[in-house]
């Protein structure tokens, strides 16, 4: 009886030992753990591009926001403008402001004043004031930020 | 030692150097019709002035074994770029991309090829995008996921790139991290970090990593915007998740991104080239990769340089909190694509188009594993002055040691390769170095 129990005993323990190895061996390759929980994205509105008359199709822009500024009597323009690869263009500023490269890199300014701006880089222009662009790579993401006076 | 573009190569020659050239690495498989077999693309000068195609050379003579079927034609637009040949269930999976950089864009397409033979796998089929546009150039090499399955990464659209490209793809495989089924090329999930309205160029230059580590099986690469996206393998497919697609497409969500984003699809300006293009290394939970980082976006008086100049070491089975396991900022130039061997990181510098004979490093890092780190760096390096790093929500981390800096001749375009005790590196100044490890 007692040999019997012992010789049970030992099926049982060679039996889950085996069971234990195969499930530690089968360690799955490519598990699908449950999905990251991300907040749903909220889709904003496609901006609209149009090319920016006075240079044609190498620069477009796009309205991002307009916020009229009472107390100062004017209001502030946001636009992302493209400049693609190609020829240089030539932007007349209407307003005073600041432009910011947003993605890729550019030389801007008069021949004997070029500067190659990178991503990040701001600088400010002036009304009136003709800026000269040329993208460095394929093509360059500009932030226009224009304070436009006179606005009631 | 035998060459392929002169005149003691065979009937089935290739390499002519001219044009496109040979840009993308060669793999090495036995068992190839019975020999060791040199797989690699490169143009056919005997075929239409430059066919692209595939071809395999005997590994000790230099013997052509077969050259595949065109695969990128002379007439088209594609060429076979800087993708390398990813070998698994007898076949070679291929990508190609622009004859030159987007001009024009082309349709990025994968292909298997039968290494028996060379013939093309008629039942695989991946073009990036449908319909009329072209986009989603293949400019990476693609790796192989445990189970077997395809991972890719592609290039951009062609919206912005030209005034007459306004029609979204359909579907639009563009700008994303994808798993294809490797008998047919079916996509099985897509990641595309950055709606295609706002494609400004940021596609993926960088090789996907595929890794199997302690929180399962990651595909890992990086934008040109210096994010970092890792996704889950995962087993089977198709997936996608609400959370992170946007209409038209069915798209799944990143385990992580570095830096950490708030949601995806990214809908803002500011995702175009940039010199983020190096892949990086894998060793065991631990990334090494020229990455953005935190401060990305460089705050003021700080410049975009000093984010390429930097090489980032991150936890990929922690929390986003944890993410960053070290930072070796202040390289002198680029930090480039990385190789890693008994926890030392070899990383060569590089600055872009420099063809000249400009000085660039060499350096092995010990990783914080082997070596104790030689200084702390706040995990924000950009931090303004006057602000604590801890109490602005960052924490310390360490800066690794440096064991060796080598000066090379020239950029160092390529990723280090090491093998038996030497590491091996190509520079842009045309030299091949061999350095005892």
């Amino acid at each position: 009886m007692v040999r019997r129990l012992s010789w049970r005993a030992c099926l049982l323990l060679a039996g889950s030992v085996s069971l234990i190895n195969e499930g530690c061996g089968k360690k799955e390759l490519e598990p699908t753990p449950a999905e990251p929980t991300l907040p749903a994205t909220v889709l904003r509105p496609t901006l609209q591009f149009k090319a920016i008359a006075s240079v044609g199709e190498n620069a477009q822009e796009a309205n991002l926001n307009t916020q009229v500024l009472p107390q100062l009597h004017s209001r502030l323009e946001l636009l992302t403008i493209v400049v693609q690869a190609g020829k240089p263009v030539t932007l007349p500023m209407q307003y005073e402001g600041v432009l910011e490269v947003r993605a890729g890199s550019l030389a801007a300014g008069a021949d004997a004043n070029r500067v190659v701006r990178h991503r990040g880089e701001m600088w400010q222009v002036s009304k009136g004031e003709r800026v000269t662009l040329e993208a460095s790579g394929e093509l360059a993401v500009l932030r226009a930020i224009y304070l436009v006076p006179g606005e009631e | 030692m035998w060459h392929h573009n002169g005149t003691t190569v065979d009937r089935c020659r290739s390499g002519n150097p001219s044009g496109p050239g040979i840009a993308s690495s060669a793999a090495i498989v036995s068992s190839v019709a019975g020999h060791t077999a040199v797989i690699f693309g490169a143009p056919d000068p005997n075929s239409n002035g430059g066919d692209g195609r595939l071809w395999a050379l005997d590994e000790a003579t230099g013997a052509c074994i077969w050259k595949s079927a065109v695969i990128a034609p002379t007439s088209g637009t594609a060429k076979i770029g800087y993708s390398s040949p990813a070998i698994a269930h007898g076949r070679a999976y291929v990508g190609v991309s622009a004859k030159r950089p987007d001009a024009p864009i082309t349709v990025g397409k994968v292909f298997a090829i039968d290494l028996s033979n060379g013939a093309l796998d008629p039942a695989f089929n991946f073009s990036a995008v449908g319909g009329s546009v072209p986009g989603g150039g293949i400019w990476s090499s693609p790796p192989i996921t445990p189970s077997g399955n395809v991972v890719v990464t592609t290039g951009n659209s062609c919206i912005h790139e030209s005034a007459t490209c306004t029609a979204i793809p359909s579907p639009d495989y563009t700008n994303s991290i994808l798993k294809l089924d490797w008998h047919n090329g079916n996509v099985l999930w897509q990641v595309q970090p950055v709606a295609i309205q706002h494609d400004f160029d940021p596609d993926f230059a960088a090789s996907p990593i595929v890794g199997q580590v302690s929180c399962g099986s990651l595909a890992i690469s990086m934008q040109k915007d210096g994010y970092v996206h890792a996704v889950d393998v995962k087993t089977g497919g198709p997936f996608s998740n609400p959370a992170c697609s946007y209409a038209g497409h069915s798209l799944e969500c990143p385990r992580w991104s570095f830096p950490p984003v708030a949601s995806l699809p990214f809908q803002d300006d500011g995702h175009g080239d940039s010199d983020f293009k190096r892949q990086g290394a894998l060793d065991s939970d631990h990334l090494f990769i020229a990455a953005g980082g935190l401060d990305l976006e460089p705050p003021p008086g700080h410049t975009e340089q000093e984010v390429f100049n930097r090489l980032h070491s991150l936890n990929v089975c922690t929390s986003d909190a944890d993410r960053i396991r070290w930072i070796l900022p202040n390289l002198p130039q680029n930090a480039g694509g990385v190789s890693v061997a008994n926890g030392v990181i070899y990383l060569g510098t590089w600055s872009p188009f420099d063809t000249s004979a400009s000085p660039h490093h060499l350096l092995a890092i010990a990783d914080t594993d082997v070596l104790p780190p030689a200084s702390f760096v706040c995990s924000y390096p950009g931090i303004p002055s006057g602000f604590m790093c801890s109490s602005a929500g960052f924490k310390n981390v360490g800066v690794p040691t440096i064991v060796k800096d080598v000066t090379l001749t020239g950029s160092v375009q390529s990723i280090p390769a090491v093998s038996a005790g030497r590491v091996y590196v190509s520079t842009a100044g045309g030299h091949l170095y061999g350095l005892g490890q």
